[in-house]
């Protein structure tokens, strides 16, 4: 018998002696099988012909060869499922992504690790919509203003079909109407002229009624609405989550960010929009005459660390089957504005948006709020990843002091507000009230309530921006009896203003004009202020610039390739909403009445990818065969640069680590000259080529690879440039009558050469060149930036160039389960001659057994927050120290799941980390759902770090047992005969294979060792080793939900 | 077909071992030998003698069954490793041989082996072995890639050589082991005093030549080797490693 043959054996036997124990904790996870979707399979297996369609067009799921491979793919799954009888599979998937989804006990999730037919298992995560979630309960007092269109006109978007996967859907909106009044205004009147023909014969899809969603409210513009929560379901009955009153289990929207995303992308045109009754002038979606297609994935749920505010998460199982029943519907294109993984394409969303994107349909996705941090997420190459700048449209208040003097802000008062006194909120706090967060206007809603009524009654507030969320402050400033507030920038890095609706009168400004009113205030002591009534007008200051929240580049998971790919706008975006309504209309809505349409602004990358996802069915419309590479070229070829924010480095708003290709310029990408196209069969091979674990190896026989630099994007991104590099591209004339191209290129520090350098194209015409980069005087190891033009003398087609020169490139962390064993690995090198290295290790974690409580709701919501609460000794955190001596080559602290007391207990622990060095800064942290947290720092300074840990939320709701594991590797440890051993030559451009090997490790315990390389005296390199000995489980990397967008 | 040799600039490296001639052994070369029985050694790196080693440089040397397995290379780094075939993370990112779970050897970068009786002098027939190509990166790649060459030297110095092309890869991707057992026909059917195993490279013109850029890797597993040798062969070998010592002491002091 050979060894998987036993295994196999092996791992029956342990799944049938599991069943005794079915009374163990299941947590949803995502099992991929190991054979291609139907939307990507190219043949190979006996008997089943190859399903992936043809380039630019679209998957035609009824097929006989689709069927008869989806059954087998079926046949697949019943086989694996029949090795551990006690899984009942939540979803199963076989068009757009092979697999299921399922609730797993620890010992089944070890079984099918072991079982052949199991590409990979990875924990179904929750993910989170990527806006600030505005609490339902807020008051929206009136406001006037406009938010002009940004979008098309008559037939824009006609019979294109844009589906939309959020959080469900309000269908009272006008924007979702298919009939217009005598002044050609939406409305839902059956009187009116229905505008609107049948859905398209492509549509296949359905309206699903629930709870207070009927059939009736789909129409001929909302031609479907459905609503996928299995997964979400069932970590219900598992008692892991509470669903919270406010939801509603059908398409309905609760929260507003569906609706949002919805009319932003494809709602009606001339659709008079109000915020809470008050018209704020008409509004239209980027493509108005698209039909609308709502999926519901995101679910609201108690959060037992914040009892004021429910969550609400969109789980992969669910969003995976939403995207699934998209594509086999018949959507041309899909928005999704909800959060996904920094680091890796390896999951179920991104694989699945792949096949959606092999049959067809463009796919934009939110690049994330967690600017201006390097956390763009959304990194596959087949997604248009859309970061947010703001647009020149400026709701204008004023502040008027008392002395005359007038500061203009952000505001949308309704009404002025007549000259009164007020007071700074630092000096409004209450006795031993924390001065730094009282200054911030924390509330209730952030969980502590720090201003004092008898100061606060009467009087306008000033508020200093930052750390919690904006309308929390304003809430704050109304529950202490406060008449108005002026948010007041503190930071010239975030000094952008907003204008929200507060539910009272208030003035966002800028830093400039906040020290002004505080020294007027200082030096006054009968200082007043009046606010003006709010005037909507083009902005003075330049626009667009990139949102300071909208999450940077680089690429974390694939250095040479762009994220986030272009900008469009997201920052006081006004689009349709949720009304607000309290428990007893909501189930007078759930029973059947007609909820109020609304309105709001919002802002973040959930509020930008829209406006993609709209000019996507727009270019769709005039260009039927494109392909979604070709949308997307257009759009990134035409784009315009930025104007400066004030972000310093690798964050300056003006490199493509922000604003992508540049913002959005929708005339321009309808004539965008030439294309980069890539053909959905150059995705499987760019995949083939990064070894992704779940592409099944038979479509690489088929297809072949493509490096990453050479995968046909309109961009170019070098990492690793080993002296020179030379990437291939193809353009395609997509204009009219025979063209003449000629290449300009520059980028500071390297020459670009390219071959040819000009392009003489017919219509439809493709042509392939060559760009050699070659280091020229740029440092090793720092960005340049620059770009590649082609021009006709009327068209311009630019991508960004952006490239790195390096001594070698070695794999960051290398693995393995082993107690002995070795690991070759290949690197890449750009000198000639030998190298040398330091080497720590294998040293095994220091596993210190703790107690942590349950901390305070609220008051850990950020690394700051967190860190300021374990130095103060606050309840629910622990503070440990660990010593990093001379020569530490890495860092580390850990928890996990699996060690904590909480983890077979419904919900599990939640517990977070921060590291602090001894001057007490946050140098690294881990805010991830779960216990599976790490901090970890390469080369850190000899010292006493300190290890901080909080109980965000404990299974018990008091306190958590767990094993803290800390590792400091230094060039002194020496452990399991852990031995490194270099390539003895290297040439310029050339490859090496290195490896390591170890022995003698005790079982059940986690090493690390770590290298660094050195070439010419400089370190070029670092890798991690770890070796873990105790069969570990996946582990949970989801960061919770960071909320950026209007702080 | 044509093999090639890389002619070699720099001095202090080391020359592939029929390029340049070794220390003449004539003196062995002219013994003769009483016909034994065939007496095989199958060295199929499943004894911890290999994998104790693990990660192998230029002149490691491991003593199995009478056979002297030893790493030689260009350079002084790594240039071998003892592979254990059914572990799942000993590879990380290079294109492997798929169709082997046990233990195997890989000879990587700018190294190759050798064998040799561990009597010096002795001859000794490779008769079959199993071989794969090892690439740098995973991947397909749609043409033969080279040949495994093995070349085997006379007692006289001189050399005979045979070689074979490397199979393909499997519809995973995955290098795929082939047996050669015609190796020692395929040399002329005599016995050897030095048996070299080696890589070289197809080029764009069909030349298979030998490289220096760490790319001619190839892993072998079940090496059967003949080590049959006359029943007197103690006093031969004794007077072998004299005249073998005294050769070197005659190089050193030159």
């Amino acid at each position: 018998m050979k060894l998987s043959q036993m295994s196999l054996a092996v791992a029956a036997v342990l799944a049938a002696s599991f069943a005794a124990q079915a009374s163990e904790v299941r947590r949803p996870y995502v099992v991929q099988l190991a054979a291609a979707p139907a939307a990507s399979y190219t043949g190979g297996v006996a008997g089943f012909a190859a399903t992936k369609p043809a380039a630019g067009q679209k998957l035609d799921v009824d097929a006989s060869a689709v069927q008869n491979y989806l059954g087998y793919l079926d046949q697949v799954h019943s086989n694996v499922l029949a090795a551990v009888p006690e899984v009942e599979a939540i979803h199963q998937f076989n068009l757009v992504f092979n697999g299921f989804t399922a609730m797993l006990t620890d010992a089944e999730v070890r079984a099918l690790k072991k079982n052949s037919s199991v590409a990979q298992i990875q924990v179904d995560e929750p993910h989170e919509l990527t806006t600030n979630y505005t609490p339902a309960f807020l008051s929206l007092d009136a406001a006037d203003g406009i938010w002009a269109k940004a979008g098309g006109q008559g037939a824009a978007g006609e019979d294109i079909i844009i589906g939309i996967i959020d959080s469900g859907v309000s269908p009272e909106n006008p924007a979702f109407a298919d009939r217009v009044d005598a002044n050609g205004v939406p409305t839902f009147d059956l009187g009116a002229t229905q505008v609107f023909g049948p859905a398209p014969a492509k549509w296949k899809g359905e309206c699903s009624p629930g709870e207070g969603f009927s059939l009736n409210h789909c129409n001929n513009k909302l031609i479907g609405a459905q609503f996928f929560d299995a997964t979400y379901r069932s970590v219900v009955a598992q008692g892991l989550y509470t669903p919270h009153w406010s939801d509603f289990q059908s398409p309905r929207d609760n929260g507003g960010h569906g609706t949002h995303t919805a009319t932003t992308a494809g709602g009606n045109a001339n659709v008079m929009s109000n915020v809470n009754g008050v018209a704020m002038g008409k509004a239209s979606g980027i493509a108005p005459r698209a039909r609308i297609a709502a999926y519901k994935v995101c679910w609201s749920y108690q959060d037992p660390a914040n009892v004021l505010l429910p969550r609400n998460s969109c789980f992969t199982g669910d969003n995976v089957a939403a995207i699934e029943k998209a594509v086999k519907d018949g959507v041309d294109v899909l928005n999704y504005s909800i959060s996904g993984s920094q680091t890796s394409v390896n999951d179920a969303v991104e694989l699945a948006f792949l096949g959606a994107t092999n049959a067809g349909v463009f796919v934009s996705a939110s690049a994330g709020n967690s600017g201006p941090g390097n956390a763009v997420a959304h990194l596959g190459p087949w997604l248009t990843t859309v970061g947010a700048s703001t647009h020149d449209r400026f709701n204008a208040g004023n502040v008027i002091l008392g002395n005359g003097a007038s500061y203009e802000g952000g505001s949308l008062n309704g009404a002025a507000l007549a000259a009164s006194t007020f007071i700074l909120a630092r000096d409004a706090a209450k006795d031993g009230a924390n001065l730094t967060n009282a200054a911030l206007c924390f509330g209730s809603a952030d969980g502590v309530s720090l201003l004092d009524p008898l100061k606060v009654a009467g009087k306008v507030v000033v508020c200093d921006r930052g750390s919690n969320v904006l309308v929390n402050k304003s809430q704050a400033v109304k529950e202490t009896g406060g008449i108005g507030i002026v948010i007041g920038n503190v930071q010239l890095t975030n000094n952008t203003i907003t204008s929200i609706d507060h539910g009272i009168p208030a003035v966002h400004i800028d830093k400039v004009s906040t020290d002004a009113v505080k020294a007027y205030l200082a030096a006054e002591p009968a200082a007043t202020l009046a606010m003006s009534k709010f005037a909507a007008k083009k902005g003075t200051v330049a626009a667009p610039v990139m949102a300071a929240f909208s999450s940077r580049g680089p690429n974390r998971g694939y250095p040479n390739i762009l994220k986030p790919d272009l900008t469009a706008p997201g920052v006081e975006i006004l689009a349709g909403y949720t009304p607000t309504l309290n428990e007893a209309q909501r189930n007078e809505v759930a029973n059947g009445a007609a909820a109020p349409a609304a309105w709001n602004f919002l802002q973040g990358t959930s509020m930008s990818s829209p406006h993609i996802a709209g000019l996507g069915a727009l270019l769709k419309q005039q260009y039927p065969n494109w392909t979604p590479a070709m949308i997307k070229s257009a759009l990134m070829t035409t784009g315009s640069m930025t104007f400066a924010d004030a972000q310093p480095g690798q964050a300056a708003g003006q490199l493509p680590w922000a604003q992508g290709a540049g913002h959005v310029v929708p005339n321009k990408a309808a004539a965008p000259g030439l294309v980069y196209d890539i053909q959905p069969v150059d995705y499987t091979r760019y995949l083939c080529s990064i070894s992704l674990p779940s592409i099944p190896q038979s479509t690489c026989n088929a297809v072949g690879k493509i490096s990453d630099v050479n995968l046909n994007l309109p961009s170019i991104t070098l990492a690793n440039v080993l002296g020179k590099t030379t990437v291939t591209r193809t353009v395609t004339h997509v204009g009219t009558g025979t063209a003449t191209y000629t290449a300009s290129s520059s980028i500071p520090g390297f020459s670009i050469d390219v071959v040819p350098s000009t392009l003489t194209l017919a219509p439809g015409q493709s042509a392939s060149f060559t760009a050699t980069v070659t280091r020229t005087s740029a440092a090793l190891n720092t960005w340049a930036f620059g770009s590649l033009k082609w021009t006709d003398g009327a068209t311009v087609v630019s991508v960004p160039v952006s490239a790195k020169g390096t001594g070698l490139a070695a794999a960051s962390a290398l693995y393995s389960e082993n107690v002995k064993g070795n690991i070759l690995y290949t690197i890449g090198t750009g000198f000639a001659g030998a190298m040398t290295s330091q080497v720590g290790g294998l040293k095994a974690a220091t596993v210190k057994s703790l107690t942590i409580g349950q901390a305070t709701p609220g008051t850990i919501e950020t690394s700051a927050q967190l860190a300021t609460a374990c130095l103060s000794g606050a309840k629910g955190t622990v503070l440990q120290t660990v010593v990093a001596p001379a020569n530490t080559l890495v860092l580390k602290a850990a928890t996990y799941n699996a060690e904590t007391s909480g983890h077979n207990m419904p919900g599990g622990d939640d517990i977070d980390m921060v590291l602090m060095n001894s001057a007490n800064t946050v140098v690294a942290t881990s805010l991830r759902a779960g216990s599976d947290e790490e901090v970890q720092l390469m080369t850190p300074a000899a010292g006493t770090y300190k290890v901080c840990l909080g109980g965000y939320g404990l299974a018990s709701g008091t306190q958590s047992d767990f094993n803290l594991s800390t590792w400091a590797v230094t060039t002194a440890d020496k452990g399991g005969n852990f031995k490194l051993v270099l390539p003895g030559s290297a040439t310029i451009g050339g490859s090496a294979t290195t490896a390591v090997s170890w022995s003698g490790l005790a079982t059940g315990k986690r090493y690390m060792a770590a290298i660094r390389y050195i070439v010419a005296g400089s370190v070029q390199g670092t890798t991690l080793v770890r070796v873990e000995t105790n069969d570990p489980l996946p582990e949970v990397t989801r960061v919770k939900p960071v909320v950026v967008a209007a702080n | 077909m044509t093999i090639k040799t890389t002619q070699n600039s720099r001095p202090s490296r080391r020359k592939l071992p029929f390029v340049k001639t070794l220390a003449t052994l004539a003196t062995a070369a002219v013994l003769s030998m009483s016909q034994a029985h065939a007496t095989i050694v199958d060295i199929d790196f499943e004894d911890s003698a290999f994998s104790d080693v693990s990660l192998f440089v230029n002149g490691d040397t491991v003593e199995y069954k009478n056979v002297l397995f030893k790493t030689e290379s260009l350079d002084d780094g790594l240039s071998g490793a003892l592979i254990d075939g059914s572990d799942p993370f000993t590879f990380f990112n290079l294109g492997f041989p798929g169709n082997n779970i046990s233990a195997y050897y890989a000879a990587v970068n700018n190294g190759w082996f050798s064998i040799q009786h561990k009597i010096a002098g002795a001859g000794i027939r490779l008769t079959g072995l199993d071989f794969s190509f090892i690439a740098p990166l995973p991947g397909f790649l749609n043409f033969t890639v080279g040949q495994l060459v093995v070349a085997g030297q006379k007692a006289d110095g001189s050399f005979n050589f045979a070689a074979r092309d490397f199979a393909g890869q499997d519809a995973q991707g995955n290098w795929q082991f082939d047996t050669w057992n015609s190796i020692s026909s395929d040399l002329g059917g005599g016995k050897f005093t030095n048996i070299s195993v080696l890589a070289c490279l197809y080029t764009d013109t069909g030349a298979c030549v030998f490289v220096d850029n760490n790319q001619a890797q190839f892993a072998v597993d079940n090496l059967a080797v003949d080590v049959a040798a006359p029943a007197t062969v103690g006093l031969f070998a004794l007077s072998l490693a004299g005249l073998f010592a005294a050769n070197r002491r005659r190089q050193q002091a030159k």
